[in-house]
């Protein structure tokens, strides 16, 4: 079996006149984390929910280990879909249910398991992502940002899916709590061999958890590489992505260490 | 692909032995903990094999780390991956606190229960004070200012409460007025008495029941709506953006709420007197064989009025109390759509109760006056 998670093949977007993407190709490898950069507007977003199948693309085919899953049945999706968790932009926690049965949740849908025994997988993964004993029972209303966070990826992480989606984790944190995401992130890919899909604005972030970066730009994803050699493609965009007065603040941070060395 | 779990225990060779084997993941969780159960202690010298293990992921960590201790977890022959998973998972684990215990027993938590429901009772009816004089503070200082008067949300406000709530409100009070005449032709025909129809449905409707139903019908229509409105702007922080621009939401959001509330409800009241009566003028034509005009000739002779004056002096008082309540309990709306939700619940509950309780409370001042 091929080490390729996720493969993207000639996907089409449009809506109305509107086209998102057009001949949009890429792979995301088994175990790596891959981060999708692009400006507003450019369909990151959209690839996501393509990839998860919550909008359906005009054509082309996307392929999670090998099946195609815009051909499956909705029963066959649903077992695709127990292998993926997902971190919303906003968290999306019900806000009806307490932090811990928002994660036991989906146990309790997809496994048939008792509130005892979700509940103490829920507070492994409570803790898993930091977070003590007592948020477990508070309601999401009173989370913080950074906290709603934490419980999105303990959701997501619920029933161990081998591929992690995750919509711009960072952005709304400030620059500690991101710093402390991103490790956390970090570990537990690692730990955890997860696949991860991350979708960013968040240069920091990028520099710290990244493999590889795709930049989607023009419809189509422009350039797939490691950062490195991203950061030196040539394309206005990317230019000014990677080279501007931010990018330029966060790459120095990054080299100073190795200087040090 | 997957393979369900499974742990045996044998004794070969005078050694405890444990056999694990297949996915050890949170897919086979319950069936793993039935068999893990089942097992019962461990003995501390028992090797484990794994060499058929398939799979391992955080819930299958956390049932060997349960039934195993860390000690025997470390030592098992596992990838780098695996080890590196463990290790987190028993972090996270030791680091976790007990659950807490819980707290008391049912009767306690009743009586908590009672507390806090008390305590929230004289809180909202506190608030519900301080925000009518906030209002009326801010009512005051337009007032003398026309050029402050915000005429086009008061003009919007009273079509939607007023002028489109009409249709419902004629509807129903002419039916109930038809229902009241009915009762009093059946009751009354026994003591040959039939033509105090008339009285009965006159009275009803311009003490009670016109403004009444008037009030009920728009606490349920209009209080619900002020909430729903002012709640999801608050949740949106659009009220905050207000105040941020100092601008003062009671006399942008709340000042034309509630003075749309005070003309229309006592224009509705009247439409439903009236409505009522021809509601009871026409069963009592259809089934007494009392004429319009008859009816309309005893109507005036007998009915004082100060009757129709009872009824309207109540109006107002309805109006402001159920506008107050709509947009008091919009602005303690917090973020979430449950929020939203369970906040229009209680404004169409109270300005019920509270319709009620004053209309109440209104009965006995009007005897003791002998109006």
């Amino acid at each position: 079996m091929s080490d390729i998670a996720i493969a993207v093949r000639n996907l089409r977007n449009q809506f109305g006149q509107h086209v998102v993407h057009e001949g949009l190709d890429l792979d995301v490898y088994r175990g790596e984390v891959l981060t999708v950069v692009g400006g507003s507007g450019s369909g990151k977003s959209v690839l996501m929910r393509s990839i998860l199948g919550l909008t359906q693309p005009t054509a082309g085919s996307i392929q999670i280990y090998g099946e195609d899953v815009l051909q499956l049945s909705a029963a066959e999706r649903q077992r695709v879909d127990r292998n993926t968790g997902v971190l919303f932009q906003k968290g999306a926690l019900f806000s009806s249910l307490n932090v811990r049965e928002n994660i036991a949740l989906p146990l309790r849908e997809h496994l048939g398991m008792n509130a005892n025994d979700a509940g103490d997988i829920a507070s492994l993964k409570l803790a898993l992502v930091g977070l003590d004993a007592q948020t477990a029972e508070t309601m999401p209303q009173s989370l913080s940002g950074g906290m709603i966070k934490r419980v999105a990826l303990a959701r997501a992480l619920a029933l161990d899916p081998d591929i992690l989606f995750l919509d711009e984790p960072t952005a709304g944190l400030d620059p500690i709590g991101a710093g402390e995401f991103d490790s956390l992130l970090q570990t537990l890919q690692q730990a955890l061999g997860l696949t991860v899909f991350l979708v960013t604005h968040d240069l920091d972030s990028i520099y710290q958890v990244s493999d590889r970066v795709a930049v989607l730009s023009q419809k189509k994803v422009l350039v797939v590489d490691t950062l490195d050699k991203v950061a030196a493609y040539q394309d206005r965009w990317v230019q000014a992505y990677f080279h501007g007065p931010r990018g330029r603040a966060v790459s120095n941070q990054q080299m100073r260490p190795e200087h040090g060395n | 692909m997957q393979e369900n779990g499974y742990i045996h225990f044998n004794q070969a060779e005078g050694r405890d032995c444990l056999t694990l084997g297949g996915d050890w993941t949170v897919a086979h969780y319950i069936d793993l903990k039935k068999q893990l159960a089942n097992l019962g202690d461990v003995p501390q010298s028992v090797t484990c094999n794994i060499e058929s293990m398939k799979k391992l992921d955080t819930a299958g960590v956390q049932l060997l780390y349960r039934a195993l201790g860390e000690h025997k977890l470390r030592q098992l022959p596992l990838t780098e991956q695996q080890h590196n998973l463990i290790d987190t998972v028993i972090n996270a684990c030791s680091n976790q606190e007990p659950p807490l215990p819980p707290k008391s027993n049912g009767f306690v938590k009743m009586l908590e229960r009672i507390g806090i429901f008390s305590s929230n009772l004289y809180r909202n009816q506190r608030d519900l004070l301080g925000f009518m004089g906030a209002t009326l503070q801010s009512a005051a200082q337009v007032i003398g200012r026309p050029s402050r008067w915000r005429v086009t949300a008061f003009v919007a406000q009273l079509e939607e409460t007023g002028l489109n709530a009409l249709p419902i409100v004629a509807l129903l009070t002419f039916l109930v007025g038809a229902v009241v005449a009915f009762l009093g032709a059946t009751v009354l025909s026994d003591f040959g008495a039939s033509i105090y129809t008339i009285n009965l449905v006159g009275f009803s409707f311009l003490r009670e029941f016109a403004v009444l139903l008037t009030a009920i019908m728009l606490a349920g229509r209009t209080a619900s709506a002020f909430t729903a409105q002012l709640g999801s702007m608050k949740a949106n922080e659009e009220i905050d953006a207000l105040r941020a621009q100092g601008l003062n939401p009671l006399e942008l959001l709340v000042l034309p709420r509630v003075l749309a509330m005070l003309v229309s409800l006592p224009a509705l009241t009247l439409v439903a007197m009236a409505s009522g009566i021809g509601g009871g003028m026409v069963i009592s034509a259809l089934t007494l064989d009392i004429s319009p005009a008859l009816f309309l000739h005893i109507f005036e002779r007998d009915t004082g009025i100060n009757h129709f004056w009872v009824g309207m002096i109540k109006a107002p008082v309805f109006a402001f109390v159920i506008a107050i309540i709509g947009c008091n309990e919009g602005f303690k709306v917090s973020g979430s759509a449950q929020s939203v939700g369970e906040h229009t619940t209680s404004s169409v509950v109270q300005s019920i109760f509270m319709v009620i309780l004053l209309d109440a409370l209104f009965a006995l001042f009007f005897m003791e006056i002998n109006w």
